[in-house]
């Protein structure tokens, strides 16, 4: 182990790191180079269902996993334990596949150590003394909210807490370590009357700040829009523009945008996103990067499942695809740099991931969006399927409303989608200025021209 | 076990599980021609459920020393006193007979015996043999096996240990050039051994992936419409499990699923009987759940008629009922949930031929690719393979097809049930907060539904 590069990070997690260093000199002394990651994190979990509390929850989790490469050969084993005795046990298995699997075609590369961000707020000292007291205290909020509607029914929900100590070292002198926590909670509602149920709506928050929760923000916006989904009327085959929310966005782009990008999918040939770097892909209203990076966000921490630093990735300028998003290992096969994407908890190998997409917002508000659309449709919601690959998807827009002559008029249903992503990114025509968060995505409306539904 | 008893007995709380849960799982991912991801995985600890004060509490722990279980268990215990004041309707559990014993899943040739050599040379063939095909442009392998040790205890009584064994193998190719990519999988698993690939060789599942993807990528789109459609085994699991199944467990229904009113009315044609059992061997063999329930058989519809529920303790009181044994914990740090199991429709009289042949217009589905659906029984699935038929003749193969529908109408429409039955959900995995190993089937089934396309 190479010490004198040390970049330690932002660490108070010693007793992780000993424990880390020690497992790979044990796997260098048979011979392995070692990369050994930790975690030890508490979590409290508040789940609600049907307008009512159903469980809670107070646990803490340990794991550490260990992949080893000897003679480029690959091993990797792991467990939930951070005691020395099963951590060394889960070293020898490791070392051991790495005997047994076949020499990889390219060689095996770890992480080399690189100086870390110094990312403010990722963790509130607040939040250590944060119990369940306090979960079920903002569980009850959520609760509350939505109880002032005789309308609405909560159909689940959850208030989480996380408390988080992640550290990892390696044969090339990776040693980093970080404490990070967080709140995140989300409701499901949806709204009934006169025997009529509307479509469920879906709302999700989450900060690294005890001050900042924001649970009854988030209660409130998810009552409304479940209201306005009452009484949706039967809708005829449309055609015209249609400006799909952030819970859209998330399923239909964010997703596929995600796969796409991944630089070992475009290795293996199943991104269609192969060969277009540097090309339109998509409107110049659209810019797109991964960044995990900012301060005081719920998605950043300073390095990866690697070790590398997290960074701010262009993938999409202003429709031009930029950067693809790698770790250590598809970067060496492109010559390239590690962009800090090696995601993946202590159970699984490092794989590439997005950790906080963002499409980029622009000036105009929602409503400018909706002023300027003459015959439209406004999406809550896509319940259905689509393919990685191809980026083909069909399926059913809930929570749907009618724009007519600039105004929102009223809910319609039964109304379906079908496509290809990758030839709806340059009919995109705006984007708005307001976004919502989503587990890992940062996501506006965005607006997408002369698109036609099916009943 | 004798731990696990301490613990329960020394409870204070009226209700108490302690549930030991050890998985050691192995999975190995490749992909054209590269070992991707690799490992073995030791997953172990004990689960302490509480219900105080008419409210649950969970904990858990990766330690079976006593003196972490008993903090658990205070854990435990106060997390359901810390909720208690908030609660409204207190958890009430129905009485059940306790349940007393070793059970084992069915397995001939145990996958401890094959080695991790064995089990990777076996997938370099099956990589090698995808991409030996010139068309072939990249391939996925993967294989996963979970081996489970159990033990449930309950301060009601029961005492528990199950072993469990689930191998799964998925094989994949993708044809094509450019951003023009057709990707095919085929997929298989089921509770057992090694002797799995004896039963259910890998070969056919090669062929079809590297046949079918290349097919595939010179297929036309279809037209979309009501069609008359005949659908395979794998799609009728998909439709029981994921349009009919998740609305009637019990929690669903509760909530507001559209079964909520429909119970004792008919939602399908008279052919169709629909089942979920835990004790038949299939991706979803559970023989006690973990509430230490005995897993019975739950006829969900019964010649057409809405008639079956998913239990647990808690909802079986609510609606004053026997527990099905449904109540499933993904890994030792879940609590319960209300899961399927092996989830099918019965067999009837008709030959796969016989319907084709009978058939004037219409298409042959085969094969969930993915798929989503509602609690209103609204779903939209991706197809694997779709044919025309025409004059009862099968035609060309489309691609990018998607069936659309209400379960319930279109389970009405069930004209023809055909006496071939398989359990063929593939990768049979389902996601409701936490996983669970689910299997589904049936026979081949003639009904209407709305196709899609792209």
């Amino acid at each position: 182990m190479n010490k004198k590069e040390l970049d330690r990070g932002p660490t108070d997690v010693e007793d992780l790191l000993t424990l880390l260093e020690d497992i790979v000199v044990f796997c260098e002394h048979r011979g392995a180079y070692a990369e050994a990651y930790g975690v030890k994190k508490r979590e409290i979990i508040v789940s609600l269902e049907r307008d009512d509390i159903t469980l809670c929850v107070e646990q803490s989790i340990s794991g550490i996993g260990i992949r080893t490469c000897m003679e480029n050969r690959l091993g990797f084993a792991c467990c939930n334990s951070i005691d020395t005795e099963r951590a060394l046990k889960t070293a020898e298995k490791a070392v051991k596949m790495s005997r047994k699997t076949p020499s990889a075609p390219d060689n095996i590369q770890f992480a080399f150590p690189r100086s870390l961000p110094s990312i403010k707020g990722l963790l509130d000292t607040e939040l250590t003394g944060f119990d369940a007291a306090d979960a079920v205290h903002q569980a009850r909020i959520l609760l509350q909210v939505t109880s002032d509607y005789p309308q609405i029914r909560l159909d689940t929900g959850e208030f989480f807490v996380s408390e988080k100590e992640r550290a990892i070292c390696n044969s090339n002198g990776i040693f980093a370590g970080e404490h990070t926590g967080g709140l995140s909670w989300y409701l499901i509602v949806l709204a009934r009357e006169g025997g009529e149920v509307g479509s469920f709506e879906y709302e999700y928050g989450c900060t690294t700040q005890v001050d900042e929760r924001a649970v009854e923000t988030t209660a409130h916006t998810a009552v409304t829009r479940a209201l306005h989904n009452l009484h949706a009327q039967k809708c005829q085959a449309f055609s015209g523009d249609i400006i799909l929310g952030p819970e859209a966005v998330s399923t239909l782009l964010g997703d596929t945008i995600a796969f796409a990008a991944n630089a070992t999918n475009v290795h293996m040939g199943q991104s269609s996103l192969s060969g277009h770097t540097g090309k339109a892909i998509a409107s110049p209203k659209l810019t797109v990067r991964d960044d995990s990076t900012l301060p005081y966000s719920y998605n950043s921490s300073s390095f990866d499942r690697e070790g590398c630093p997290h960074q701010a990735v262009p993938i999409i300028d202003d429709g031009i695809l930029n950067h693809f998003l790698h770790h250590t290992q598809s970067a060496f096969r492109e010559h390239t740099e590690s962009t800090g994407n090696a995601t993946g908890s202590f159970a699984e190998m490092p794989r590439i991931d997005i950790t906080h997409l963002i499409i980029e917002p622009s000036s105009k508000s929602l409503t400018q969006l909706i002023e300027e659309t003459e015959k439209g449709l406004l999406i809550s919601r896509f319940s259905g399927s689509g393919e990685d690959v191809s980026g083909a998807f069909s399926g059913g827009l809930k929570g749907s409303h009618v724009i007519s002559s600039g105004e929102v008029s009223h809910p319609v249903k039964g109304i379906a989608l079908r496509g290809n992503i990758f030839e709806i990114l340059p009919k995109i025509c705006d984007i708005s200025s307001e976004t919502a968060q989503y587990p890992h995505m940062t996501l506006p409306y965005v607006k997408i021209a002369s698109m036609s539904c099916v009943t | 076990m004798d731990v696990l008893n301490t613990v329960v007995e020394e409870s204070s709380a009226p209700y108490t599980e302690a549930r030991f849960h050890e998985r050691n799982k192995t999975h190995l991912i490749l992909r054209k021609g590269e070992l991707e991801d690799i490992k073995c995985e030791t997953h172990a600890g004990v689960g302490i459920r509480v219900l105080q004060d008419g409210t649950w509490g969970f904990s858990s722990v990766n330690s079976v020393e006593k003196k972490a279980l008993k903090s658990t268990l205070i854990t435990a215990i106060k997390m359901a006193e810390t909720a208690s004041p908030v609660k409204k309707h207190k958890v009430t559990l129905q009485e059940v007979t306790a349940v007393i014993g070793k059970f084992s899943a069915p397995v001939k040739d145990p996958l401890e015996n094959h080695s991790l050599e064995e089990k990777i040379d076996f997938c370099v063939d099956i990589d090698k043999s995808v991409l030996s095909h010139d068309a072939i442009k990249s391939s996925l392998i993967y294989y996963e096996e979970l081996l489970d040790s159990k033990y449930i205890v309950t301060s009601d009584g029961s005492q528990v240990s199950i072993q469990d064994s689930k191998p799964q193998i998925f094989v994949g190719a993708v044809a094509g050039t450019g951003s023009d990519l057709v990707s095919y999988v085929d997929a298989y698993g089921t509770t057992g051994g090694w002797e799995m690939f004896s039963e259910h060789p890998v070969e056919p599942m090669i062929e079809k992936a590297v046949t079918t993807a290349q097919n595939l990528l010179h297929a036309s789109y279809p037209k979309g419409g009501t069609s008359t459609v005949i659908l395979d085994p794998g799609l009728v699991g998909l439709l029981s499990h994921e349009a009919v199944g998740h609305t009637v467990e019990a929690d669903t229904v509760l909530s507001g699923a559209i079964t909520k009113d429909l119970y004792g009315t008919s939602v399908a044609s008279e052919s169709v009987t629909m089942v979920d059992a835990g004790v038949m061997k299939g991706g979803g063999w559970v023989p006690v759940d973990d509430e230490g329930v005995k897993c019975r058989d739950v006829t969900l519809i019964d010649q057409g008629i809405l008639s079956g529920m998913l239990h647990n303790r808690e909802t079986a009181c609510i609606m004053n009922t026997e527990p099905t044994g449904n109540a499933r914990a993904w890994e030792y740090d879940y609590h319960p949930l209300i899961r399927m199991r092996n989830t099918y429709i019965e067999p009837g009289e008709w030959s796969e031929e016989e319907i084709i042949e009978e058939t004037k217009n219409g298409y042959f589905l085969k094969g969930a690719r993915t798929g989503q659906a509602d609690v209103d029984a609204e779903f939209v699935f991706q197809v694997k393979e779709a044919y025309t038929i025409h004059q009862g003749e099968l035609g060309e193969l489309l691609r990018s097809v998607t069936m659309t529908g209400n379960a319930f109408e279109v389970l009405q429409t069930v004209d023809a049930v055909g006496k071939t039955f398989a359990l063929d959900m593939g990768f049979g995995v389902c996601m409701k907060g936490q996983l669970a190993s689910v299997d589904g089937g049936g026979p081949h089934l003639r009904c209407k539904l709305l196709i899609g396309g792209t």
